[in-house]
């Protein structure tokens, strides 16, 4: 087995937005990241809404590129990320879905056509699996993600918010199966704003801010600091709050 | 890029033409009958307009007809519904490492399976009723499907290649379309209806002269011109080579500019 190895060298991502009719800016949503990920580590992704958390996740499962800096893959691992973007075709079954989902994740036909039954069973979509998606629900169609994304088995997993998903039944029956596929991989990535699901999974935090890295270290340690800092930020919001009452 | 991921790719190219096929089929009450009503609808309204209305002198006018409906229908279907499939694909850039190839190349194929089985009842409606028997010159109906195919995938290629940079010109593309729609020759004979002058504008247009090519061999029962053909043809290969270029070279940018 090849030990793999994943660094990131200042990385930077920019996206165009267009501005106008004629004009167009950009948002840096990562700048100058540096980090490695290791074979057999567990890191966890900290950060407020638009720290570029899941802009990072997508660089590293290599569905985006950095427009500055580098990645460098060392042992060519697998990444499979693992979000719940609204990835379906609406017009398409559940079934040729999570299909067409495994081919596009790197299965072969026959593997992916195996699995269907498995993901039946563990989506609990039954019959609805052979409707199209645009009859599901919000949570029928979540369940059905989780299930075609936790088919693939990867050197590095990628986890994007999807340890919530579905009723309270399901996320027990998700989150085991999400334990098992974490167990089987042998790197994770988790981003969530669950900081226990971070603490109880990660041995290493990485806290983005405004696209930049503020802290990389031990889970406890930077647990801790994060914690800290989100309440200092809910007293000063508090206090802001007031004043604007008053 | 190694052979797995050949195969790979293939496999979701192959299953998602086919399933976007089986969902297209199911949508509507009269399925498949459209594919052919389609162009008949199309033939009857050209028909009466310059067939009864105006008189066109035009002999064999229902097939002359049919000939350019049939040829034109698949460039501009196609052309059309390939417009947008990178454009409109933003959520699988985010999720899945796809190449943006594979969408234009899925419209053409699923298009394409509609097409076959229209050609296959034109071309033995053709053979039954036609004004000249089947004979060797209809091999010659080979290459020039052939130069019809390699245009209407070079132009979907590079249309879709491009959309998503100039989001405008999926406005401009039916414009365009119905620009060439009276710049293909489907209802006049263009040796006839244009001046000499301008007949190699409108030859620059490979429907035209595929449409030409294929009412030569079907109507009149003679080989094409293979020079004009092959000119079409090199237009067609310079749009593919132009649309692959595009998505090879964009391929990482699309994803940051669709995620705008």
């Amino acid at each position: 087995m090849t030990i793999f190895k994943i660094t990131c060298q200042e990385v930077g991502c920019r996206y165009t937005i267009r501005q106008g009719h004629l004009f167009s800016g950009h948002h840096d949503a990562l700048r100058d990241v540096t980090f490695n990920l290791t074979d057999g580590e567990r890191l966890g992704i900290i950060g407020m809404n638009g720290a570029g958390k899941s802009t990072l996740l997508r660089l590293l499962a290599g569905v985006l590129h950095p427009t500055s800096g580098r990645i460098i893959r060392e042992g060519n691992p697998n990444c499979s990320l693992l979000s719940l973007s609204n990835q379906w075709y609406p017009d398409l079954s559940g079934r040729d879905n999570a299909i067409l989902a495994c081919l596009l994740a790197g299965m072969r036909r026959s593997a992916a056509e195996a699995r269907v039954e498995t993901m039946r069973e563990f989506s609990e979509l039954g019959r609805w699996m052979d409707l199209p998606v645009r009859t599901y629900s919000t949570g029928m169609a979540l369940r059905l993600a989780l299930a075609a994304a936790l088919q693939v088995q990867p050197d590095v997993l990628l986890l994007d918010e999807t340890l919530g998903v579905g009723d309270a039944v399901f996320q027990q029956k998700a989150a085991a199966a999400i334990m098992d596929t974490v167990e089987r991989a042998r790197s994770l990535v988790l981003v969530s704003h669950d900081i226990n699901s971070i603490i109880s999974l990660c041995d290493r935090i990485l806290w983005l801010e405004d696209g930049r890295v503020r802290a990389d270290g031990p889970t406890e340690e930077i647990a801790a600091s994060y914690a800290a800092w989100v309440a200092a930020d809910r007293e000063v919001r508090a206090v802001f709050s007031e004043m604007d009452g008053a | 890029m190694n052979v797995r991921k050949i195969l790979c790719a293939w496999d979701a190219l192959i299953f998602h033409a086919a399933c976007s096929f089986r969902a297209e089929l199911s949508r509507y009450y009269l399925h498949f009958v459209w594919w052919l009503l389609d162009p008949i609808l199309t033939l009857a309204t050209l028909y009466v307009v310059f067939g009864i209305f105006l008189a066109s002198p035009q002999p064999n006018f229902t097939l002359f007809l049919l000939t350019g409906i049939v040829v034109w229908q698949w460039f501009a279907n196609t052309v059309t519904n390939a417009t947008n499939s990178i454009f409109g694909s933003m959520r699988m850039f985010q999720q899945f490492k796809v190449y943006p190839v594979h969408f234009p190349l899925c419209v053409f194929l699923q298009d394409l399976t509609k097409y076959v089985p229209v050609l296959m009842v034109f071309f033995l409606c053709v053979a039954i009723f036609g004004p000249v028997p089947v004979s060797p010159v209809w091999l010659g109906i080979i290459p020039v499907m052939a130069v019809e195919g390699l245009c209407v995938l070079g132009f979907s290629i590079m249309v879709a290649s491009l959309v998503p940079f100039l989001p405008d010109l999926a406005k401009a593309v039916p414009i365009v379309i119905n620009m060439l729609f009276f710049a293909s020759g489907i209802f006049y004979d263009i040796q006839t209806a244009i001046l000499p002058k301008h007949q190699a504008i409108i030859y620059a247009n490979p429907n035209a002269v595929c449409i030409t090519a294929m009412r030569d061999i079907l109507i009149n029962g003679r080989q094409p011109d293979w020079v004009m053909l092959g000119t079409a043809a090199a237009i067609g290969l310079g749009a593919l080579i132009l649309g692959l270029i595009m998505v090879t070279k964009f391929r990482r940018v699309y994803p940051r500019l669709i995620s705008q």
